[in-house]
């Protein structure tokens, strides 16, 4: 993969990554405890599994390998790594 | 010193931390990945989310030491020869080398188990930024964070 598509890739992360975090406190409204897809600051979809949402996502025709996947802890839940 | 642009990241509760998003590339993976970045862990680790995320058969792969992490246990499975990529701020990329880095495969694979673990993030330890002399800056209150190499 030549460099300037790695970069167009690593941009594309990085805002939706931005994203993720400047609505997180909404997205956990909505999607809390569920992990949730995304892709150009869209929630593709969301599951309880990372297994069933590759495949509700795979069958939009998304390649996962692009998609952005995060988890949203309940409130309650916290941990020291 | 050239700078990799992080973000500040939720990860649980009210905190945020030092996230950056780099290219893996390895035999098996060619991703963007978004990882912790966590002075206080050893290795460089892809979590158990972003391997299923892979479709990489995860049960074949409960070997390699065990590590204990965030109260849950692990197989470090190791997958060699990685190169990670980061865009820096001049919008080049910097290429960094490590010799392996480790899959967090659960001891147990459950339902349970995959459903406690999957808030677990991967990571970017202290094995990557030794090895490509990269340093952090974080500064929690003026929210600023970036890698230096």
């Amino acid at each position: 993969m030549q460099d300037s598509e790695i970069l167009e890739i690593l941009k594309i992360a990085e805002e939706d990554g931005k994203w993720f975090s400047e609505k997180y406190e909404e997205l956990r409204t909505k999607y809390e405890g569920k992990v949730v897809a995304i892709k150009n600051k869209n929630v593709l979809g969301d599951a309880n599994s990372v297994d069933e949402l590759l495949d509700k996502v795979g069958k939009k025709g998304e390649d996962v390998a692009y998609v952005l996947i995060e988890t949203i802890p309940p409130k309650d839940v916290s941990f020291i790594l | 010193m050239p700078r990799i642009p992080c973000s500040l990241r939720a990860l649980v509760g009210e905190r945020y931390f030092p996230f950056v998003t780099y290219f893996l590339t390895s035999p098996h993976i060619n991703k963007p990945i978004d990882a912790i970045v966590d002075t206080g862990s050893p290795y460089t680790v892809l979590s158990t989310n972003e391997i299923l995320g892979t479709r990489m058969p995860i049960r074949t792969m409960q070997r390699g030491e065990m590590v204990s992490l965030a109260g849950f246990r692990f197989f470090r499975y190791p997958i060699n020869n990685v190169t990670l990529k980061f865009k820096t701020e001049t919008g080049e990329l910097f290429t960094g080398k490590l010799a392996v880095i480790y899959a967090l495969i659960p001891t147990k694979i459950d339902k349970n188990t995959l459903n406690d673990v999957k808030n677990i993030p991967n990571i970017i330890g202290h094995d990557f930024m030794e090895e490509n002399g990269l340093s952090l800056y974080f500064n929690p209150r003026g929210k600023i964070v970036y890698l230096e190499y």
